[in-house]
């Protein structure tokens, strides 16, 4: 029996669907007009698996679909053929074993020519195909890996990201069965969480896989594996982990939306096992360079069958126009390498040894620095007599750059340090030939055309060369360029302070300005300076270098470094500086020492001289360098010994000696006296002596004179004492004697009472004259503080008004008129002693009854008393002489007086600290003004 | 050395008030006796301090006026003596010195002196101390010292 399938040979189906021009690499299948299959080509048997006879008669639907396959694809189709409508889908199929592949279908409806509908002719284009394509360890183009090697695990996913189907692989590796998975888990339950949650572009602590929605997913996703820049992390169905490429394929509608995804899953290490194309696609990338394989056929031939995608950046030529024909590699490399690097291509071929080498590049700008590319290769014998060399090749302009600029400036440094060692203990007279050879060497290691130091002349507000190296041919500038005014060029100048460097590394770019004339006018191109800091005085100069003859650009390290050289000139000028000072400040002590007066000592504790001043020659009679060798003990008066040893612990104790005074044997034999002062300051005596001899002996000289003068006043005090007692007694007898005889005879005889009474006067005055004289000696030598006392000054001048009245009765009436004045600290007797002289002369010299007046009163913290009388007065001319003792004025007639008394008073005033001032207006009468201080 | 009284004297109606005169200078002595007979009082004169001690125990006088400077015994002497003699403890004594210092003055007057007249003098301080030195020895026990005029 035939079926109606076999009304149907092969030859007429072929002929007709060919007539569907359908593409030829695509697999065909014819049904009949209920759909059931009449015939499938070989292409279909290879890509399903399934034969001719296993298909015949079956839906393919149901040979093909699977639990992957989008559901409304499928609907979409069987409407369209229901309607005997064409259609064309995407949609993932199933091989007989199960294996998931995509596949575009396009089912036209085949019409009778009596528009009859007969069948269907269906065209699969299968994609990724699932077939074997490669096999590890054979070689391909590593960068043109496109995935879809035999064995991956692929997943079928629809728009929406719920899994409808995946092969068994897929399976295996997350540990599902392959039913367990479709429409069940969304392809986000396939990572793990935290690893998506990196996919949030607003990562926060609480994002999770659930969080992120399936457009985000989708959309990051998708972008991140097709740049292939990142391994996923995913998830077992056991909750295992492990790293995965993921790779995406689109499955795209009829409309502009994607139906759904196919998702290749290739494990990295461990989970799913490595390959070779697993090997190529992550390593490759990773290596600084390219890997290739280089074939050399036995008549010299070369090729490059193989490298990757990164030989196309560093070449700028593609892999495949080298894959039959190496010529245009070799064309890039730089003519000045290309013979020598094939020359060792066949040395390397003759010795089996690796090829090893650097070249240049052909150089595409001129004037750029080249660029280097370094090869590591290993020959081997390949098929047909080929030699084959696998190797890589990398990029090494950057780091033989960074070699050569390390080499240059550890050779800079070791110029640096050799000068600075050099430096070190040098004479200071040698140092200006050092830095001037250094300088050179700088110069020329740096390549510069011309070298100079310039110091600051803060003072002068100036700047000047001080060293200069010029190179061959460049003129010295070095007389040119003295005491240039900072104002020059201020900037420059703050920049310097500032610690800052300058550098120019084309003069002639810099914007107009006087500085870059003053440049450009000595030819500069190029220039650096760099400032010369000192610690104690700031910049101190600064260090340059020019460039002449072409422009000189400086890397930071070698700035950095012509910083470390210029402190290293800023200290040894500072130790120039401070080498200078030192000398000179031990000359100016030498010149002290060699000039003073005075005698100037350094000794140590045990009191041996150190070092004197020139002075101690003409004292001791030693020259000084015979005196340095002695101790101190040796010049010393015997007595003044232990003393001096004393001070000297004292010393060492710390302490400072002041004003100590010894004897020291002088040259002549004498014993000079040497007064003292001195300073312990580290373990050492600063002294400085004075010879005090003639003064302490002139001082010895007024001290005896003084107390035989003081010796005479007293003899002088007894004297009178004793003169003034040797009169009274006589006195006493005559003035009794006189009473008495007035007593007997005076009663009797007026003329006996009249020589009784002169004889009585002539006795009072001469007592008057001796206990006056006695007073006035008395004040001389007193001391007033002895007895000084607080006194009421009211009852104490109504007591002096007493006794006023007991010597002068009433004859001249005293009126006292006391102020308001305080309590006086004095001593009274003395001031009543001067006041009754005062008053006594007042009533003395005045008519009788005339009176006169004391007034008392305060002024300016001064007790003033005035006595003013309205008697004789006193000539303006005798005013001055007032106070003398013994002195009296013309005027004063028959009055009897000593002339003491106002002397007694003056002095008693004076004693007092207060002053006493007469005014007379001759002949109404005179005032007497007393000033005394509230505390005597 | 010799006593005198002047029987017409008003002091010798007073029942012979009894007055030592100690001084060395004899004129002087001489004339203060003269004086003080005058006045009326017994006098006795001695030359020194021992001399006028020991008439003083003899005698028992009312007041001693005495010089100050003597040998053997000057007035401060005399003084001292006479304070450590029960019953001359509390005669009065008036010094006459040609001394005139006040340091020596307020000594004598420490001493036990009732007063002090400095040479020369006037009959009539003589005669004013001898007053009130009787009336301070007639009415008090412990005489209290009183400065004399040496002005």
């Amino acid at each position: 029996m035939k079926t109606h399938t076999d009304l149907w040979e092969t030859e007429s189906i072929v002929a007709m669907l060919d007539q569907l021009g359908f593409p030829k690499n695509t697999s065909k299948i014819f049904t009949d007009p209920l759909g059931r299959i009449v015939w499938v080509d070989d292409a279909f048997v290879n890509a399903t698996g399934y034969s001719l006879e296993e298909a015949r008669g079956r839906k393919p639907g149901g040979l093909l679909h699977g639990n992957g396959t989008d559901r409304s694809a499928i609907k979409r189709m069987s409407r369209a053929m229901k309607s005997h409508s064409p259609c064309r889908e995407r949609l993932i199929n199933y091989t007989k074993s199960g294996s998931a592949f995509l596949a575009d279908v396009e089912i036209r409806p085949v019409f009778s020519s009596a528009n009859e509908l007969i069948g269907f002719a269906g065209s699969s284009l299968s994609a990724p195909a699932p077939a074997p394509t490669r096999q590890p360890g054979r070689q391909g183009n590593p960068a043109l890996a496109d995935g879809g090697i035999a064995g991956q695990a692929i997943i079928i996913a629809d728009a929406r990201g719920v899994v409808r189907s995946c092969n068994r692989q897929a399976a295996a590796l997350f540990g599902y069965e392959p039913e367990g998975i479709a429409g069940v888990l969304d392809l986000r339950a396939l990572h793990d969480p935290d690893d998506l949650a990196r996919l949030s572009t607003r990562p926060s602590a609480g994002t999770t896989a659930a969080t992120i929605d399936h457009e985000t997913y989708l959309a990051c996703v998708t972008a991140a594996a097709r740049k292939q820049d990142r391994v996923w992390l995913m998830r077992r169905s056991d909750g295992r982990c492990f790293p995965a490429a993921l790779e995406w394929n689109l499955l795209s509608g009829s409309g502009p939306d994607i139906e759904g995804l196919a998702v290749t899953v290739n494990p990295r290490n461990g989970v799913g096992g490595t390959s070779a194309g697993t090997f190529n696609e992550i390593v490759a990338p990773l290596i600084p360079g390219t890997i290739f394989q280089l074939r050399m056929s036995p008549g010299g031939h070369f090729r490059i069958p193989c490298c990757n995608m990164r030989f196309r950046d560093m070449y700028g030529i593609t892999p495949e126009s080298v894959t039959d024909d190496a010529h245009a590699y070799f064309e890039r490399v730089s003519e000045q390498d290309r013979a020598r690097i094939i020359a060792e291509i066949h040395d390397s071929a003759s010795s089996m040894r690796p090829w090893q080498s650097r070249y240049r590049l052909a150089e595409s700008m001129s004037g750029q620095a080249p660029t280097w590319h370094e090869v590591k290769a290993v020959p081997q014998y390949a098929e047909e007599g080929d030699i084959c060399w696998h190797g890589f090749i990398r990029d090494v302009t950057t780091s033989l750059a960074q070699a050569e600029s390390l080499q240059r400036h550890q050779q800079l440094m070791l110029l640096l340090s050799e000068t600075a060692s050099s430096f070190i203990h040098l004479p200071l007279e040698k140092v200006g030939d050092v830095i001037q050879e250094a300088l050179g060497k700088v110069a020329s290691f740096l390549d510069v055309d011309r070298a100079y130091v310039f110091h600051h002349d803060p003072a002068a507000g100036a700047t000047s060369n001080t060293y200069e190296w010029c190179g061959p041919e460049i003129a010295p500038m070095i007389d040119k360029l003295q005491q240039v005014p900072f104002s020059l060029f201020p900037e420059w100048i703050r920049l310097h302070d500032e610690g800052q460097d300058i550098c120019y590394p084309d003069v002639a770019s810099l914007p107009d300005s006087p500085m870059r004339d003053l440049l450009l006018l000595q030819d500069i191109k190029s220039l650096v300076t760099v400032p010369m800091p000192s610690p104690s005085r700031g910049c101190i100069g600064f260090i340059g270098f020019d460039s002449v003859k072409r422009n000189r650009n400086y890397t930071p390290q070698e700035i950095h470094l012509l910083h470390l050289f210029s402190r290293m000139l800023a200290s040894i000028e500072e130790r120039r500086v401070e080498s200078e000072n030192l000398a000179n400040a031990r000359q100016q002590i030498e010149n002290f020492f060699d000039v003073a007066i005075d005698l100037h000592v350094v000794a140590d504790l045990n009191g041996r001289f150190l070092r004197v001043s020139r002075a101690w020659e003409d004292l001791l009679g030693i020259d000084t360098e015979s005196i340095h060798r002695k101790k101190i003990y040796e010049f010393i008066h015997p007595d003044d010994l232990e003393e001096t040893k004393a001070a000297m612990s004292e010393l060492g104790a710390g302490g400072q000696v002041m004003g100590f005074t010894n004897r020291y044997r002088g040259a002549g034999g004498d014993w000079r006296y040497l007064e003292w002062r001195s300073k312990m300051i580290s373990n050492r005596v600063y002294a400085s002596a004075r010879d005090v001899t003639n003064s302490r002996r002139a001082q010895e000289a007024l001290a005896s004179a003084l107390q035989s003068e003081r010796e005479a006043a007293e003899v002088r005090e007894n004297l009178i004492s004793m003169a003034s007692h040797e009169f009274r007694t006589p006195l006493a007898s005559i003035s009794l004697a006189a009473e008495m005889l007035d007593k007997i005879a005076g009663e009797k005889d007026a003329r006996t009472s009249r020589l009784t009474k002169t004889i009585l006067d002539s006795s009072d005055f001469l007592a008057e004259v001796v206990n006056d004289v006695l007073d006035y000696t008395a004040i001389s030598h007193d001391q007033p503080s002895d007895r000084r006392m607080e006194l009421d000054v009211q009852s104490w001048l109504r007591q002096v008004a007493l006794a006023y009245s007991a010597r002068h009765g009433t004859r001249n009436p005293l009126r006292l008129n006391i102020g308001p004045v305080p309590r006086v600290s004095t001593n009274p007797s003395l001031l009543k002693r001067a006041l009754l002289n005062i008053l006594d002369n007042a009533a003395k010299y005045s008519a009788a009854g005339c009176p006169v007046v004391l007034d008392a009163s305060l002024l300016e913290e001064h007790l003033q008393l005035v006595v003013s009388d309205v008697g004789i007065g006193i000539p303006a001319a005798a005013i001055q002489s007032l106070y003398e003792p013994f002195f009296r004025a013309g005027n004063v007639g028959t009055i009897r007086g000593t002339g003491l008394g106002l002397s007694i008073s003056r002095e008693a005033i004076l004693r007092l600290g207060g002053t006493i001032a007469c005014a007379s207006n001759q002949p109404t009468g005179s005032v007497f003004t007393i000033i005394l201080p509230l505390q005597a | 050395m010799s006593e005198s009284a002047n029987p017409d004297s008003p002091a010798s109606r007073a029942c012979a008030v009894k007055i030592l005169v100690v001084d060395d200078q004899d004129d002087l002595r001489e004339n203060l006796c003269l004086f003080l007979s005058l006045e009326g009082y017994q006098t006795y004169e001695a030359g020194n301090g021992l001399e006028a001690f020991e008439l003083a125990q003899q005698h028992e006088p009312d007041l001693i006026l005495s010089d100050l400077v003597m040998s053997p015994w000057d007035g401060r002497r005399l003084i001292v003596e006479l304070s450590k003699n029960d019953r001359l403890a509390h005669t009065p004594v008036v010094l006459l010195s040609a001394w005139t210092d006040q340091h020596n003055i307020d000594e004598c007057l420490r001493l036990g002196a009732l007063g002090y007249i400095t040479k020369p003098f006037k009959l009539a301080q003589v005669a004013r101390a001898i007053k009130q030195g009787l009336e301070r020895g007639h009415h008090s026990d412990s005489p209290t010292r009183t400065a004399s005029e040496c002005e």
